[in-house]
């Protein structure tokens, strides 16, 4: 039953909802978002009144009020969340506002819960990390202001999981993307963060462009604006698809699949470190979360979009890793290998979705849990690799893989925990990424079995994957950590314990999730049982098709094994006499002689010249060979905006006003008028 | 299957893994004597090997760290669960569940994660070359194994090895068992450096593979890698003696496989003496070649 509300609603067209007794737990979230939305302010009004500080006084006390704010946020919005999924209780409160359209809803689901975990514990690792940052480096003007963007950016993302309305979601969609755009140019005073800015505007812009259609429609065919299945079960096949393939362009911009991923690598490369794992953890996941919530409001989609994910989802996971080999800076490394777990969660929803086109229960319970999963592991390892990239730069002053190498004997606690995300990025037993990646391996084999075959390519797409990802990290940590310094450097040093003990924090999670996989169990039980029901299948608890807790057992006696034949043999061979490395009989062997990293990945890149054109400069006679391997995507785009200037330079000289040549003028109005009404004609045809 | 069968086959598969394996390089090295007109190593060959490596000391590259000796430790280890995972012998592996067979592919990369970290680690420009041929084969050696292992899981309904490498037999899927074989086939030559794709006699570092990588390993670590190189060969020929052999039921099957495991190694011996290894820059073309193999054999087995 709707009613009329007085003094409220009377401007609406249509009758809302009246406004429900507000849960108690929504109200605790929603402080724990009005605290993270303030976190910033007590950094930015200490700095006003700063007194110049001794170099061993205590920590500002603005930042650390700051960071308390936060993390009391958080942890309201985790106990929130955490009641909400135990309890049962939607947290839903929704009341009417002074704008015109829409309302304020807000609840938690199961799938708004797996977001907000990350979403309020990444924010809080990250200003404590940036306490250490800070200290070390910049200027407090970037550090105030990253902290307000930081705690904006944790809220925005927060309502954003929360919303159940579509202007409140868009709101909070463009309040994540404005947040996300001052923390890109926190350095605004280089060139290569305000370009990278720049795109990420436009980029982020046209996908919000391609959102307000989306909502637009939604609105206009369900006359409401909320976003509950409810009241949009009626919708057309047709309607369906078109507004998938919306959801897909708005949402895959902002998740950075392939080939809708430009914006990423520099705006990755550009932000400061703690903030770069901010948005390769929480923020691109906000893509991904769209994508959950259209399925779980629009009618179940067509086979089709399935396809299109797992084939954009292989696209993503193979050439991403291609163009990360490629790269020398660490931090685009780290940002193609983002797009690629994009990718991996793509095919997970792909195998899900295929799973719905042939009722095959198992798949969608494989597909849906393997992609919650590879969403939270992939959380927390990219943030440990980001954080683990920051305490390089801030040892070396550089990012360039090729004039690394040896930093292992100067950090050596940053190596040991990097060590760890690297594994885990790598998807290796026995850590997170591979526990997740497992999930959909097995989804795709089961695939084989029904009649979705096609859906198990994504098997042997998953194993590339991996192997790619092998020879990527083998490069990254090698690079960094092992051999001999490739350049001459003072003394670097692990960085202060506030950006540690984030690091230890994230590996030792990675390495719980990887060996108790059953203590997230029934999170991503919940949260593919609220996505199976949304697509009509009977949801499968995942113990029934993983034998988690044999995993369990074999993962830790692995570790056990692992680590201790490791410390058996070092134990004898660090007694042992040192030599200078065996180098083809050469006795003077330089840290210039040692393999460099463009070469590394030179070998792997080459098999995929046909697609990503690595460019390769040679120096007639004397200087360094040098090897780019240019992002095919962008290259395209800004050849075809070149040519689209050149043709519209051209056009332009038809309309411009010339003596004698008015007829032709009309002609050309003419025939644009008719072809006008012929498509005008064709499209109410074809729709009526 | 009973406890003492049980027993039986624990014993008959430690015997196997620890005196089997390192046979396998030794039946090679005899083939390849005998078919050059020499008289060549005894059988016994790396069993001694080993020995003498055992009781030897050590030196290290003064750049290397632990991670250096984590590439012989952590790829032994990862090679023994490996071996636990792949039924050698009757009756289903040690370790069976559902899902084993990825576990088993990813357990091979993580060894080869430390393998080539720990010739990375030390500085070495020739070993770091061969870090990077290794990663580049196996990325394509990956994806026919795996397609393999679909094509197989297709037709057992499957996704355990102990399961679906028995029923994935020549009576009922003749072509794609033979398809996928072969593939199998490239992928052990690839994994346990072999020729045509790697040379394991060549004393050019600038043109080895996986030897180049442990060039700087010595003593006992050496014996290690020496071992852990011999034991995936077996893992590996075992899988392929597991699609060619009728499902092995009773544990007398041992006294088919074992001959079969030697018959491929002296196969192995053959092929080495007639063929030369591929250029560098040829060897992708042989492994799109597996991949695509086994890549029919999972088309024809789901068409």
């Amino acid at each position: 039953m709707r009613r009329e509300i007085p003094g409220c609603s009377s401007e609406r067209v249509n009758g809302a909802p009246p406004d429900t007794e507000p849960s108690s737990l929504a109200l605790l979230a929603l402080s724990g978002l009005l605290l993270l939305a303030l976190s910033g302010l007590p950094p930015l009004i200490a700095r006003t009144r700063r007194a110049p500080r001794a170099p061993d006084a205590p920590p500002a006390r603005g930042p650390l009020l700051g960071t308390l704010t936060l993390a009391a946020g958080a942890a309201l919005l985790l106990t929130a969340t955490t009641l909400a999924l135990v309890t049962g209780d939607p947290a839903s409160l929704s009341f009417a506002w002074a704008l015109p359209f829409g309302r304020f809803a807000v609840a938690i689901d199961p799938v708004s819960a797996l977001f907000l975990y990350p979403i309020a514990l990444m924010p809080v690792l990250a200003v404590i990390y940036g306490h250490g940052y800070w200290d070390a480096h910049a200027d407090s003007a970037d550090r105030a202001k990253v902290r307000l963007f930081i705690g904006l950016l944790a809220a925005s993302l927060a309502l954003l999981v929360m919303a159940r309305d579509a202007i409140l979601f868009l709101i909070a969609w463009e309040g994540m993307a404005l947040a996300s755009f001052f923390l890109i140019t926190t350095d605004d005073r280089d060139p290569a963060a305000r370009a990278a800015g720049w795109t990420y505007l436009v980029a982020t812009h046209v996908g919000t462009l391609a959102l307000f259609a989306l909502f637009a429609i939604l609105a206009a065919e369900s006359g409401d604006t909320a976003l509950s299945a409810a009241t949009l079960a009626h919708l057309t096949p047709s309607t369906t698809t078109a507004l998938y393939t919306l959801g897909l362009l708005g949402f895959g911009l902002k998740a950075g699949l392939m080939p809708l991923h430009v914006w990423l690598p520099p705006a990755h490369a550009a932000a400061p470190s703690h903030v770069s794992a901010l948005l390769s953890g929480v923020v691109t996941k906000a893509g991904i979360y769209g994508l959950l919530r259209l399925l779980l409001v629009l009618p179940p989609p067509p086979a089709a979009i399935g396809q299109a994910l797992l084939l954009l989802g292989a696209v993503s996971a193979i050439l991403g890793l291609v163009l990360a080999l490629g790269q020398r800076d660490l931090k685009r490394v780290l940002a193609y290998s983002t797009v690629e777990n994009i990718g991996v969660m793509a095919l997970g929803l792909g195998l899900a979705l295929a799973g719905k086109a042939h009722g095959a229960p198992d798949l969608v319970a494989l597909g849906f849990g393997g992609m919650a999963f590879h969403i939270l592991a992939h959380a927390l390892t990219k943030t440990a690799l980001f954080f683990g990239a920051g305490a390089v730069h801030h040892a070396l002053g550089h990012r360039d893989l090729d004039r690394m190498g040896g930093l292992q004997r100067h950090l050596p606690r940053t190596a040991r925990l990097v060590l760890v995300a690297t594994l885990s990025a790598a998807a290796l037993p026995p850590l997170a990424a591979f526990a997740s990646e497992l999930l959909i391996y097995l989804g795709a084999f089961r695939a084989v079995a029904g009649s979705g075959a096609l859906a198990s390519l994504a098997a042997p797409v998953l194993a590339l994957t991996g192997a790619l990802a092998l020879a990527t990290f083998v490069r990254t940590f090698a690079f960094t950590f092992l051999g001999t310094p490739r350049e001459p450097h003072a003394a670097p040093h692990d960085p202060p314990r506030t950006m540690l003990a984030p690091m230890a924090f994230l590996a030792a999670l990675i390495l719980v999730l990887g060996l108790f996989p059953q203590l997230v169990v029934p999170l991503l039980d919940a949260v593919t049982a609220e996505l199976a029901q949304a697509l009509g299948v009977a949801p499968l608890p995942l113990a029934t098709l993983v034998p988690f807790d044999l995993m369990s057992i074999l993962s830790a006696s692995l570790l056990l094994l692992v680590s201790l034949a490791v410390l058996l043999l070092w134990r004898r061979l660090a007694r042992a006499p040192t030599v200078v490395t065996w180098d083809c009989g050469y006795a003077a062997p330089t840290a210039r002689m040692q393999y460099s990293a463009t070469s590394f990945g030179a070998s792997l890149v080459d098999l995929f010249a046909g697609l990503v054109r690595p460019r390769v400069r040679k120096p007639r006679s004397e200087g360094l060979v040098t090897r780019l391997v240019p992002d095919p995507v962008l290259a395209f785009v800004l050849r075809t905006s070149g040519r689209l200037d050149a043709a519209s330079a051209r056009l332009r000289t038809l309309t411009r006003p010339r003596p004698g040549r008015l007829q032709l003028q009309i002609l050309y109005i003419l025939l644009a008028v008719i072809a006008l009404f012929l498509a005008l004609g064709l499209g109410l045809g074809g729709s009526a | 299957m009973s406890l003492t069968d049980r027993l039986l086959q624990l014993t008959l598969l430690a015997l196997t893994l620890a005196f089997v394996a390192p046979l396998l390089p030794g039946v090679i090295a005899k083939v390849k004597a005998a078919i050059a007109g020499r008289r060549g190593p005894t059988l016994v060959q790396l069993h001694r090997d080993l020995a003498k490596l055992w009781k030897k000391d050590m030196v290290r590259s003064e750049t290397t760290s632990w991670v250096f000796s984590a590439g012989p430790a952590v790829t032994l280890v990862t090679t023994l669960f490996a071996a636990l995972i792949v039924p050698i012998g009757p009756g289903p592996a040690p370790l069976a569940f559902e899902g084993d067979l990825i576990l088993f592919v990813y357990l091979l990369a993580l060894g080869r994660f430390f393998t080539t970290s720990a010739a990375l680690d030390t500085g070495s420009a020739f070993e770091g070359m061969g870090a990077a041929r290794d990663l580049t084969f196996a990325a394509l050696a990956e994806v026919a194994l795996l397609f393999g292992l679909l094509a197989a899981s297709a037709h057992a309904g499957s996704r355990s090895l102990s399961t679906l490498l028995p029923t994935f037999d020549a009576a009922t899927s003749t072509a794609p068992l033979l398809l996928v074989s072969a593939a199998f086939a490239i992928v052990l030559l690839t994994e346990s450096a072999r020729v045509p794709v790697d040379d394991p006699n060549t004393h050019l570092e600038l043109t080895m593979v996986h030897e180049v990588m442990v060039l700087d390993h010595s003593g006992p670590a050496l014996g290690l890698v020496l071992y852990g190189a011999a034991l995936k060969l077996l893992v590996l020929a075992a899988l392929i003696a597991h699609l060619l052999l009728p499902p092995l039921t009773s544990q007398l099957g041992w006294l088919a496989l074992l001959p079969t495991l030697l018959g491929l190694a002296a196969l192995i011996g053959l092929l080495e003496s007639v063929t030369a290894r591929l250029r560098l820059s040829h060897v992708p073309a042989f492994l799109v070649a597996a991949a695509l193999l086994s890549g029919f054999g999972f088309l024809l087995e789901v068409t």
